[in-house]
Protein backbone atom coordinates (compact mmCIF):
# COMPACT_ATOMS: atom_id res chain seq x y z
CA UNK A 1 0.00 0.00 0.00
CA UNK A 2 1.46 3.30 -1.30
CA UNK A 3 1.86 6.11 1.49
CA UNK A 4 -1.36 8.02 0.46
CA UNK A 5 -3.68 5.28 -0.11
CA UNK A 6 -2.45 4.79 3.70
CA UNK A 7 -3.74 8.63 4.63
CA UNK A 8 -6.63 8.49 2.86
CA UNK A 9 -7.76 4.72 4.30
CA UNK A 10 -6.76 6.32 8.31
CA UNK A 11 -9.19 9.34 7.19
CA UNK A 12 -11.61 6.88 6.43
CA UNK A 13 -11.10 5.06 9.20
CA UNK A 14 -11.39 8.05 11.95
CA UNK A 15 -14.95 9.30 9.55
CA UNK A 16 -16.21 6.03 10.15
CA UNK A 17 -15.63 5.99 14.06
CA UNK A 18 -16.82 9.12 14.24
CA UNK A 19 -19.93 8.58 12.68
CA UNK A 20 -20.20 5.36 14.55
CA UNK A 21 -20.09 7.34 17.78
CA UNK A 22 -22.57 9.95 16.60
CA UNK A 23 -24.95 6.85 16.20
CA UNK A 24 -24.44 5.40 19.09
CA UNK A 25 -24.72 8.89 21.32
CA UNK A 26 -27.85 9.36 19.49
CA UNK A 27 -29.48 5.96 19.61
CA UNK A 28 -28.83 5.60 23.51
CA UNK A 29 -29.97 9.57 23.72
CA UNK A 30 -33.39 9.42 22.01
CA UNK A 31 -34.12 5.64 23.14
CA UNK A 32 -33.53 7.03 27.12
CA UNK A 33 -37.18 9.43 26.94
CA UNK A 34 -39.46 6.55 26.38
CA UNK A 35 -37.94 4.70 28.91
CA UNK A 36 -38.00 7.45 31.49
CA UNK A 37 -41.58 8.56 30.65
CA UNK A 38 -42.22 4.17 31.07
CA UNK A 39 -40.35 4.45 34.31
CA UNK A 40 -42.40 7.95 35.23
CA UNK A 41 -45.69 6.21 34.60
CA UNK A 42 -45.51 3.23 36.44
CA UNK A 43 -44.33 4.97 39.53
CA UNK A 44 -47.99 7.51 38.82
CA UNK A 45 -50.28 4.11 38.81
CA UNK A 46 -48.73 2.71 41.63
CA UNK A 47 -49.24 6.01 43.57
CA UNK A 48 -52.76 6.43 42.03
CA UNK A 49 -53.85 3.24 42.74
CA UNK A 50 -53.38 4.14 46.29
CA UNK A 51 -52.66 1.67 49.23
CA UNK A 52 -55.07 -1.29 48.37
CA UNK A 53 -53.35 -2.70 45.83
CA UNK A 54 -52.92 -6.46 44.88
CA UNK A 55 -49.80 -7.93 46.21
CA UNK A 56 -49.16 -9.62 42.75
CA UNK A 57 -49.92 -6.30 40.90
CA UNK A 58 -47.96 -4.66 42.97
CA UNK A 59 -45.13 -7.01 42.77
CA UNK A 60 -45.83 -6.91 38.82
CA UNK A 61 -44.86 -2.93 39.30
CA UNK A 62 -41.83 -3.35 41.31
CA UNK A 63 -40.43 -5.59 38.28
CA UNK A 64 -41.48 -3.48 35.69
CA UNK A 65 -39.67 -0.51 36.99
CA UNK A 66 -36.46 -2.39 38.23
CA UNK A 67 -36.33 -3.94 34.75
CA UNK A 68 -36.95 -0.27 33.14
CA UNK A 69 -34.35 1.19 35.57
CA UNK A 70 -31.72 -1.47 34.58
CA UNK A 71 -32.64 -0.25 30.77
CA UNK A 72 -31.86 3.31 31.54
CA UNK A 73 -28.76 2.20 33.08
CA UNK A 74 -27.96 0.13 30.41
CA UNK A 75 -28.32 3.03 28.38
CA UNK A 76 -26.38 5.69 30.45
CA UNK A 77 -23.25 2.88 29.93
CA UNK A 78 -23.77 2.87 26.33
CA UNK A 79 -23.78 6.71 26.11
CA UNK A 80 -20.44 6.59 28.76
CA UNK A 81 -18.82 4.17 26.04
CA UNK A 82 -19.87 6.58 23.22
CA UNK A 83 -18.36 9.58 24.73
CA UNK A 84 -14.92 8.27 25.78
CA UNK A 85 -13.21 10.27 23.13
CA UNK A 86 -15.29 13.11 23.41
CA UNK A 87 -15.27 13.85 27.25
CA UNK A 88 -13.09 15.00 30.07
CA UNK A 89 -9.87 15.10 27.41
CA UNK A 90 -8.45 17.87 30.08
CA UNK A 91 -4.68 17.03 30.32
CA UNK A 92 -2.44 18.33 33.62
CA UNK A 93 0.17 17.57 36.13
CA UNK A 94 -0.51 14.51 38.88
CA UNK A 95 2.09 13.18 41.57
CA UNK A 96 2.28 9.80 42.29
CA UNK A 97 1.20 8.63 45.51
CA UNK A 98 -0.72 12.13 46.39
CA UNK A 99 -2.53 10.91 43.31
CA UNK A 100 -3.89 7.76 44.44
CA UNK A 101 -4.07 8.92 48.08
CA UNK A 102 -7.35 11.22 46.81
CA UNK A 103 -8.79 8.92 44.78
CA UNK A 104 -8.55 6.07 47.81
CA UNK A 105 -9.77 8.20 50.61
CA UNK A 106 -13.50 8.41 49.40
CA UNK A 107 -13.74 4.56 49.62
CA UNK A 108 -12.12 3.96 53.10
CA UNK A 109 -14.02 3.26 55.51
CA UNK A 110 -14.79 0.75 58.71
CA UNK A 111 -15.41 -2.34 56.18
CA UNK A 112 -12.38 -1.44 53.32
CA UNK A 113 -8.60 -1.28 54.20
CA UNK A 114 -6.74 0.12 51.04
CA UNK A 115 -3.16 0.79 51.35
CA UNK A 116 -0.68 2.24 48.89
CA UNK A 117 2.72 1.78 47.65
CA UNK A 118 4.13 3.75 45.13
CA UNK A 119 7.39 5.19 43.18
CA UNK A 120 7.39 9.29 43.51
CA UNK A 121 6.17 9.75 39.89
CA UNK A 122 5.19 12.68 38.15
CA UNK A 123 3.71 13.23 34.87
CA UNK A 124 1.29 15.11 32.82
CA UNK A 125 -1.79 13.05 31.60
CA UNK A 126 -5.65 12.78 31.26
CA UNK A 127 -6.12 13.35 34.76
CA UNK A 128 -9.70 12.89 34.73
CA UNK A 129 -9.54 9.52 32.50
CA UNK A 130 -6.97 8.22 34.90
CA UNK A 131 -8.74 8.53 37.95
CA UNK A 132 -12.14 7.40 36.42
CA UNK A 133 -10.24 4.09 35.36
CA UNK A 134 -8.69 4.06 39.25
CA UNK A 135 -12.49 4.87 40.64
CA UNK A 136 -13.64 1.98 38.50
CA UNK A 137 -11.34 -0.89 39.43
CA UNK A 138 -11.59 0.36 43.21
CA UNK A 139 -15.61 -0.12 43.05
CA UNK A 140 -15.76 -3.13 41.22
CA UNK A 141 -12.83 -4.32 43.98
CA UNK A 142 -15.82 -3.33 46.73
CA UNK A 143 -18.76 -4.55 45.14
CA UNK A 144 -17.58 -7.81 44.19
CA UNK A 145 -15.94 -8.50 47.59
CA UNK A 146 -17.72 -11.21 50.06
CA UNK A 147 -15.12 -10.47 52.73
CA UNK A 148 -15.94 -8.55 56.06
CA UNK A 149 -13.22 -6.32 55.78
CA UNK A 150 -12.08 -5.51 52.02
CA UNK A 151 -8.32 -5.21 51.50
CA UNK A 152 -7.28 -3.67 48.60
CA UNK A 153 -3.61 -2.89 47.89
CA UNK A 154 -2.19 -0.61 44.94
CA UNK A 155 1.28 -1.01 43.72
CA UNK A 156 2.50 1.86 41.38
CA UNK A 157 5.56 1.48 39.68
CA UNK A 158 7.86 2.52 36.52
CA UNK A 159 7.59 0.51 33.88
CA UNK A 160 9.32 1.84 30.40
CA UNK A 161 7.05 4.67 29.56
CA UNK A 162 4.43 3.55 31.36
CA UNK A 163 2.92 3.84 34.70
CA UNK A 164 2.31 -0.06 35.98
CA UNK A 165 -0.76 0.30 38.81
CA UNK A 166 -1.27 -2.90 40.39
CA UNK A 167 -4.70 -3.49 42.18
CA UNK A 168 -5.42 -6.35 43.90
CA UNK A 169 -8.18 -7.30 46.41
CA UNK A 170 -8.63 -10.16 49.34
CA UNK A 171 -12.09 -11.05 47.66
CA UNK A 172 -13.21 -14.08 45.66
CA UNK A 173 -11.79 -13.44 42.62
CA UNK A 174 -12.69 -14.69 39.16
CA UNK A 175 -13.23 -18.43 37.60
CA UNK A 176 -10.26 -18.48 34.91
CA UNK A 177 -12.47 -19.30 32.45
CA UNK A 178 -14.66 -16.00 32.73
CA UNK A 179 -11.26 -13.77 33.18
CA UNK A 180 -11.98 -12.10 29.64
CA UNK A 181 -15.12 -11.79 29.59
CA UNK A 182 -15.85 -9.32 32.67
CA UNK A 183 -14.72 -7.03 30.17
CA UNK A 184 -17.62 -7.33 28.07
CA UNK A 185 -20.22 -5.10 28.32
CA UNK A 186 -23.30 -6.23 30.11
CA UNK A 187 -21.42 -8.89 31.63
CA UNK A 188 -21.94 -9.63 35.07
CA UNK A 189 -20.33 -12.50 37.53
CA UNK A 190 -23.27 -12.82 39.28
CA UNK A 191 -26.92 -12.88 38.75
CA UNK A 192 -28.35 -9.83 37.29
CA UNK A 193 -31.07 -10.38 39.61
CA UNK A 194 -29.33 -9.99 42.98
CA UNK A 195 -27.26 -7.27 41.92
CA UNK A 196 -27.88 -3.48 40.88
CA UNK A 197 -25.10 -4.28 39.01
CA UNK A 198 -25.33 -4.14 34.91
CA UNK A 199 -21.70 -5.35 33.55
CA UNK A 200 -20.79 -2.10 31.97
CA UNK A 201 -17.99 -0.65 34.62
CA UNK A 202 -14.98 -2.55 33.82
CA UNK A 203 -15.66 -2.27 29.99
CA UNK A 204 -15.67 1.74 30.23
CA UNK A 205 -12.65 1.69 32.33
CA UNK A 206 -10.82 -0.67 29.36
CA UNK A 207 -12.16 1.31 26.96
CA UNK A 208 -10.77 4.56 28.31
CA UNK A 209 -7.32 2.72 28.75
CA UNK A 210 -7.31 1.65 25.61
CA UNK A 211 -8.30 5.64 24.00
CA UNK A 212 -4.93 6.83 26.33
CA UNK A 213 -2.82 4.18 24.95
CA UNK A 214 -2.75 1.86 27.81
CA UNK A 215 -3.63 -1.41 28.76
CA UNK A 216 -6.13 -3.20 31.51
CA UNK A 217 -5.96 -6.81 32.73
CA UNK A 218 -6.74 -9.44 34.88
CA UNK A 219 -3.97 -10.90 36.28
CA UNK A 220 -5.08 -14.10 38.94
CA UNK A 221 -3.77 -17.05 39.67
CA UNK A 222 -6.98 -18.90 41.01
CA UNK A 223 -10.79 -18.72 41.62
CA UNK A 224 -11.01 -17.74 45.15
CA UNK A 225 -7.95 -16.08 45.72
CA UNK A 226 -8.76 -12.07 45.17
CA UNK A 227 -8.17 -10.60 42.10
CA UNK A 228 -5.49 -8.45 40.89
CA UNK A 229 -5.81 -6.08 37.66
CA UNK A 230 -2.70 -4.66 35.74
CA UNK A 231 -3.14 -0.93 34.66
CA UNK A 232 -0.44 -0.08 31.99
CA UNK A 233 -1.22 3.85 31.56
CA UNK A 234 1.41 5.86 29.18
CA UNK A 235 3.65 8.63 31.01
CA UNK A 236 3.15 10.70 28.00
CA UNK A 237 0.33 11.78 26.14
CA UNK A 238 -0.36 9.96 23.31
CA UNK A 239 -1.07 12.03 19.98
CA UNK A 240 -4.23 10.48 19.34
CA UNK A 241 -6.92 11.25 16.32
CA UNK B 1 -47.59 35.91 47.64
CA UNK B 2 -51.44 36.45 46.64
CA UNK B 3 -52.99 34.20 44.15
CA UNK B 4 -53.46 37.16 41.62
CA UNK B 5 -50.27 37.51 41.76
CA UNK B 6 -49.30 34.57 40.25
CA UNK B 7 -47.12 34.49 37.17
CA UNK B 8 -47.91 32.53 34.05
CA UNK B 9 -46.09 29.90 32.70
CA UNK B 10 -45.68 28.51 29.58
CA UNK B 11 -44.50 24.86 29.27
CA UNK B 12 -43.19 24.29 25.46
CA UNK B 13 -42.80 20.61 25.24
CA UNK B 14 -43.94 17.97 22.80
CA UNK B 15 -43.60 14.71 24.63
CA UNK B 16 -46.85 13.92 26.49
CA UNK B 17 -45.52 11.98 29.57
CA UNK B 18 -42.91 15.22 29.99
CA UNK B 19 -46.13 17.61 30.44
CA UNK B 20 -47.90 15.37 32.99
CA UNK B 21 -44.79 15.19 34.70
CA UNK B 22 -44.92 18.92 34.68
CA UNK B 23 -48.36 19.34 35.59
CA UNK B 24 -47.95 16.60 38.65
CA UNK B 25 -45.17 17.85 39.91
CA UNK B 26 -46.84 21.45 40.00
CA UNK B 27 -49.37 19.43 41.78
CA UNK B 28 -47.16 17.67 44.16
CA UNK B 29 -45.66 21.52 45.03
CA UNK B 30 -48.62 23.27 45.49
CA UNK B 31 -47.55 25.44 42.90
CA UNK B 32 -50.68 26.84 41.35
CA UNK B 33 -49.46 29.28 38.92
CA UNK B 34 -51.54 28.91 35.44
CA UNK B 35 -49.74 26.49 32.87
CA UNK B 36 -50.28 27.21 29.50
CA UNK B 37 -48.62 24.29 27.17
CA UNK B 38 -47.39 24.34 23.57
CA UNK B 39 -46.38 21.28 21.56
CA UNK B 40 -43.47 23.18 19.52
CA UNK B 41 -42.03 26.09 19.12
CA UNK B 42 -44.16 27.70 16.05
CA UNK B 43 -46.98 26.84 17.95
CA UNK B 44 -46.02 28.52 21.14
CA UNK B 45 -44.69 31.60 18.74
CA UNK B 46 -48.23 31.81 17.38
CA UNK B 47 -49.89 32.06 20.84
CA UNK B 48 -47.62 34.32 21.90
CA UNK B 49 -47.63 36.52 19.12
CA UNK B 50 -51.64 36.75 18.62
CA UNK B 51 -52.00 37.29 21.95
CA UNK B 52 -54.22 33.54 22.32
CA UNK B 53 -53.20 33.04 25.79
CA UNK B 54 -51.57 36.37 28.36
CA UNK B 55 -48.07 36.85 28.64
CA UNK B 56 -46.00 34.29 30.32
CA UNK B 57 -43.36 35.77 32.34
CA UNK B 58 -41.53 32.40 32.37
CA UNK B 59 -41.12 29.62 29.80
CA UNK B 60 -39.74 26.48 30.00
CA UNK B 61 -38.74 24.87 27.09
CA UNK B 62 -37.61 21.60 25.67
CA UNK B 63 -34.97 21.55 22.44
CA UNK B 64 -35.45 18.81 20.70
CA UNK B 65 -38.89 19.21 19.04
CA UNK B 66 -40.23 19.10 15.75
CA UNK B 67 -41.50 22.41 13.60
CA UNK B 68 -39.58 24.65 14.88
CA UNK B 69 -37.08 23.23 18.34
CA UNK B 70 -36.77 24.85 20.94
CA UNK B 71 -33.23 27.00 20.06
CA UNK B 72 -35.01 28.19 16.87
CA UNK B 73 -37.98 29.66 19.25
CA UNK B 74 -35.48 30.97 21.21
CA UNK B 75 -34.04 33.00 18.70
CA UNK B 76 -37.47 34.26 17.79
CA UNK B 77 -38.28 35.37 20.87
CA UNK B 78 -34.72 37.32 21.64
CA UNK B 79 -35.35 39.32 18.67
CA UNK B 80 -39.04 40.32 19.28
CA UNK B 81 -39.50 43.49 20.87
CA UNK B 82 -42.56 42.26 22.71
CA UNK B 83 -41.18 38.66 23.84
CA UNK B 84 -37.83 39.59 24.92
CA UNK B 85 -37.67 40.08 27.83
CA UNK B 86 -39.51 36.50 29.18
CA UNK B 87 -37.27 34.62 30.99
CA UNK B 88 -36.57 31.12 29.57
CA UNK B 89 -35.53 28.00 31.85
CA UNK B 90 -34.69 25.50 29.12
CA UNK B 91 -35.45 22.11 30.07
CA UNK B 92 -33.79 19.17 28.02
CA UNK B 93 -32.29 15.13 28.11
CA UNK B 94 -29.55 17.37 25.68
CA UNK B 95 -26.03 17.37 27.36
CA UNK B 96 -24.66 18.42 23.93
CA UNK B 97 -22.10 21.41 24.94
CA UNK B 98 -23.12 23.17 21.22
CA UNK B 99 -26.51 23.13 22.73
CA UNK B 100 -26.09 24.82 26.25
CA UNK B 101 -23.46 27.33 24.38
CA UNK B 102 -26.23 28.46 21.81
CA UNK B 103 -29.19 28.60 24.78
CA UNK B 104 -26.96 30.42 27.24
CA UNK B 105 -25.75 32.84 24.01
CA UNK B 106 -29.60 33.52 23.94
CA UNK B 107 -29.67 34.52 27.67
CA UNK B 108 -31.88 31.67 29.18
CA UNK B 109 -32.15 31.80 32.71
CA UNK B 110 -30.83 28.05 33.20
CA UNK B 111 -30.26 25.44 31.53
CA UNK B 112 -31.76 22.26 33.22
CA UNK B 113 -31.39 18.21 32.36
CA UNK B 114 -34.46 16.56 32.69
CA UNK B 115 -33.92 14.83 36.37
CA UNK B 116 -33.97 10.78 35.65
CA UNK B 117 -36.43 10.03 38.76
CA UNK B 118 -39.51 11.29 39.27
CA UNK B 119 -38.50 12.79 42.38
CA UNK B 120 -35.92 14.58 41.66
CA UNK B 121 -38.17 16.61 39.21
CA UNK B 122 -40.58 17.50 41.72
CA UNK B 123 -37.64 19.18 43.76
CA UNK B 124 -36.06 21.06 40.59
CA UNK B 125 -39.77 22.37 40.14
CA UNK B 126 -40.13 23.53 44.10
CA UNK B 127 -36.09 25.39 43.26
CA UNK B 128 -37.69 26.58 39.97
CA UNK B 129 -41.04 27.88 41.72
CA UNK B 130 -39.04 29.45 44.32
CA UNK B 131 -36.31 31.23 42.03
CA UNK B 132 -39.40 32.69 40.26
CA UNK B 133 -40.85 34.09 43.20
CA UNK B 134 -37.91 35.51 44.42
CA UNK B 135 -37.57 37.65 41.17
CA UNK B 136 -39.11 41.15 40.60
CA UNK B 137 -40.39 41.74 37.09
CA UNK B 138 -41.30 45.52 35.99
CA UNK B 139 -45.43 45.20 35.23
CA UNK B 140 -46.24 44.72 31.66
Amino acid sequence: MNEDRFVQCQKQLAQVKKEFEEFVYLVSHDLNAPIRAISNLLGWISEDLGPNIPDDVQQNIKLLQDRAQRLEKMLSAILALSRVSRTNLETGYIELPAFLENISEKYRNNNSFITIQAEPIGFTTYYQKLSAVINELLTNALKHSDKELTTIQLTATRVNNFLQLLITDNGSGFAPEIQERIFSLFYTARSKEETENIGAGLTVARSITNFAGGNLTINQAKAGEGSSFILLWPLHILETT
Amino acid sequence: MTEENLINILLVEDDEVDIMNVQRAFRKNNINNPLFIARNGLEALEMLQADKIPKPHVIILDINMPKMNGLEFLQEVRSDEKLKRISVFVMTTSNEDSDKINAYNLNVAGYILKPLSFEKFIQSMSTLNSYWKLCERPSM
